[in-house]
């Protein structure tokens, strides 16, 4: 469990009681293991008037130790075929990146934060994409045929709930792990300045947690 | 024997002269003089209490060769005890002269002999208390619980580290005319200390009101008298808690957070939606009288202009002073027949205030209380959260914590931040600039230029 300041305790519980009040359209939030409230997940249906509209996307939200300074990383489970989102969940949101590269700061909160995600998926970003095949498809009017069957096929409430039941299954640190793994590769590729910086904090951290498994030391 | 004992108990009386001729171990000085600043003085009584010593001695050696010899033994007693009456008279004198010549070294002993006594007191605590105490404790206690007022005696152990559970903490509960409760708290052994909520301004323990070894003082019940003076203090502050009641009921009261102790005479009241509100201190005494300090908290043209917004044309928020606007209110007061609106004691603190304000201030009954506590844009909370305040769900007190002091100056954002908040948002962002002290970035809201002390922020 990665260590939060009483600041980001404060910022997170009030957060996720706003998430689970008074939460924003489309967008189930919550957190899994009620002792570690950096590991979030939420279950965003697919935006009406999009391909993805009949489905149910999982998402794992995962709070770094630095927020709110730090954009939370974000990855999908359930296969979204998205110019902006690659084969292993994988976002590509300006909101979701530090500045100057990306547009993050702490004004965004996480029912906001969710909410620019889910409307990403109703408005791909082809010129910034992050799939080029995808966004080659979807300049050329192919892609909502095809987002749309594999909408049907993959994003189904079975799935999700199978989905889950895999990731209940699994270590919380290799869950979260992965997106950090995932996370730092993708901003390695996407940005030179901070992120190398960045990633090389998370492999340090990769290497810890590698190495005793179960407990997190650092931050 | 007998003679010895009793003169011995009469000088026993007179504490300060008989302890160190009981107790040979002490020294006359160290005890009588405690640390005398009069070097003279001093020498003095060491040399009379050396005298007094050798003399003692003597007499105590001759008395114990002839204890067999019954004839002689009384006179020997009486010669033995006359001479300790000289040499204590003797030394009596000394002292006293030595004091009227140093008039200000005397007040200087008196404070350093009552620091003595109260040292004594403290070594004297680790004792468990005499008999007699739990007897009178048992007694007023008994006088207490028939009392028609109070409602609820509670008696603890004292909650110390001490081996022994001696029950020495009091709380008593009563009831006021309009059923408020009121409790005050004691410690009952080796002294009474209080601990009341009522005004500052009310002095309940004066000279005849023994709390030192109170279990002693015979013409009074101490502990009775106490509550007799709490609930006489009660009755006179009725007014102020009417007041502040009231205040407290139908206006949003900011600080303290209620319920507020009785004590308190200072609210922070909410004005309008944004974080303006005005503090006012009530007098206690005059509880209806002008407020004794009035401030006014986030009182920003924007704040007006947001106010007036929400207002509608009702009131024209924007083009008042409202700090001169409520001096002049509260000048007027006692002037009677004076045209303009102004502060009456005929009126409630409330009414007052809604009458120079021009209309109903906010109340909880029709709004809730997050539309007037400004919080962190970055932490969202109101007092900054730290580790060893915050309760375990996350939540924070009410009164600890800093509050959100900057602001952004967009009006358009006047967002507020913690000062260590925005100092880390800054500090991590690429683009931010150090001068003099300040670090410049951008708003994370609006993106207007912000700044904020890296002294202060660093140092939270």
């Amino acid at each position: 469990m990665s260590q939060i300041t009483p600041m980001a305790k404060a910022r997170l519980t009030r957060e996720l009681s706003l998430l689970s009040t008074d939460p924003p359209p489309g967008i189930a939030a919550y957190v899994p293991n009620p002792s570690d409230m950096t590991s979030i997940r939420a279950q965003i249906t697919g935006p009406e008037d999009s391909p993805f509209e009949k489905g149910v996307f999982l998402l794992l939200v995962n709070i770094s130790g630095r927020y709110p300074f730090e954009p939370p990383r974000c990855r999908f489970v359930t296969p979204v075929y998205h110019p902006n989102i690659d084969s292993g969940g994988r976002i590509c949101l300006d909101t979701l990146k530090s500045p100057p590269g990306g547009s993050w700061s702490p004004a965004v909160s996480l029912p906001s934060l969710l909410l620019s995600i889910r409307s990403l998926l109703a408005s791909p970003n082809p010129d910034d994409g992050l799939v080029p095949e995808i966004s080659e498809l979807y300049k050329r009017n192919k892609w909502e045929e095809e987002a749309r069957k594999r909408t049907e096929r993959e994003a189904t409430v079975a799935k999700l709930e199978e989905a889950e039941r895999g990731l209940d299954g699994d270590n919380i640190n290799d869950e979260k792990r992965d997106v950090e793994k995932s996370n730092a590769e993708e901003e390695k590729k996407k940005d030179d300045g901070l992120a190398s910086k960045r990633s090389n904090e998370s492999n340090a951290e990769e290497i810890v947690a590698a190495e005793d498994g179960v407990k997190r030391t650092k931050r | 024997m007998t003679d010895h004992d009793s003169i011995a108990a009469g000088l026993v009386d007179d504490e300060e002269i008989v302890i160190p001729l009981l107790s040979r171990d002490e020294t006359v000085s160290t005890v009588i003089l405690g640390h005398h600043p009069c070097d003279e003085l001093i020498q003095t009584a060491r040399r009379m209490e050396k005298q007094l010593h050798e003399r003692l001695s003597d007499a105590s050696s001759e008395a114990l060769n002839n204890i067999r010899d019954d004839h002689k033994q009384l006179g020997i007693y009486e010669e033995f005890l006359q001479q300790c009456e000289a040499i204590v008279k003797e030394l009596l004198g000394a002292i006293q002269q030595h004091l009227h010549k140093e008039q200000t070294a005397l007040e200087r002993t008196r404070a350093k002999n009552s620091r003595k006594r109260n040292d004594s007191i403290k070594s004297t605590a680790m004792l468990p208390p005499p008999l007699n105490f739990y007897a009178m404790l048992l007694k007023q206690l008994k006088v207490l619980d028939n009392m028609p007022n109070v409602t609820e005696i509670n008696l603890h152990d004292n909650g110390s580290n001490d081996n022994h559970e001696d029950v020495t903490r009091l709380s008593v509960t009563c009831v006021d005319k309009k059923k408020r409760n009121h409790t005050w708290n004691a410690q009952l052994y080796p002294t009474i200390i209080l601990t009341l909520d009522l005004p500052e301004e009310f002095t309940l323990v004066d000279d005849n009101l023994r709390l030192e070894k109170w279990w002693h003082d015979d013409k009074h019940d101490v502990l009775v008298e106490i509550q007799k003076r709490f609930q006489q203090g009660i009755d006179i502050y009725q007014p102020l808690f009417d007041e502040l009641d009231q205040l407290d009921a139908n206006l949003w009261v900011l600080e303290p957070s209620l319920p507020a102790r009785r004590s308190s005479v200072e609210r922070r009241i909410a004005l309008w939606e944004g974080g303006a509100s005005l503090v006012l201190v009530l007098d206690a005494e005059k509880p209806r009288a002008a407020p004794t300090l009035v401030r006014f908290v986030g009182l920003t043209a924007a704040a007006m202009k947001a106010a007036q917004a929400s207002k509608g044309d009702g009131m024209d928020v924007e083009a008042k002073d409202w700090s001169s606007s409520f001096a002049e209110f509260i000048a007027e007061c006692g002037k009677d027949d004076s045209a303009v609106k102004h502060w009456s004691e005929s009126r409630s603190v409330q009414e007052n205030l809604e009458l120079w304000f021009g209309a109903q201030l906010p109340s909880p009954l029709t709004s809730s209380k997050s539309d007037y506590l400004v919080e962190c844009g970055i932490c969202y909370t109101h007092r900054f959260p730290t580790e060893d305040v915050m309760a375990d769900d996350g939540s924070m007190p009410q009164e600890e914590g800093s509050l959100p002091d900057v602001k952004c100056s967009n009006a358009t954002c006047n967002r507020h931040y913690h000062e260590s908040c925005l100092f880390e948002w800054l500090h991590s962002l690429p683009t931010a600039k150090n001068s003099f002290e300040r670090i410049f970035g951008s708003c994370p809201y609006c993106c207007d230029t912000i700044s904020v002390s890296t002294v202060k922020g660093r140092h939270k």
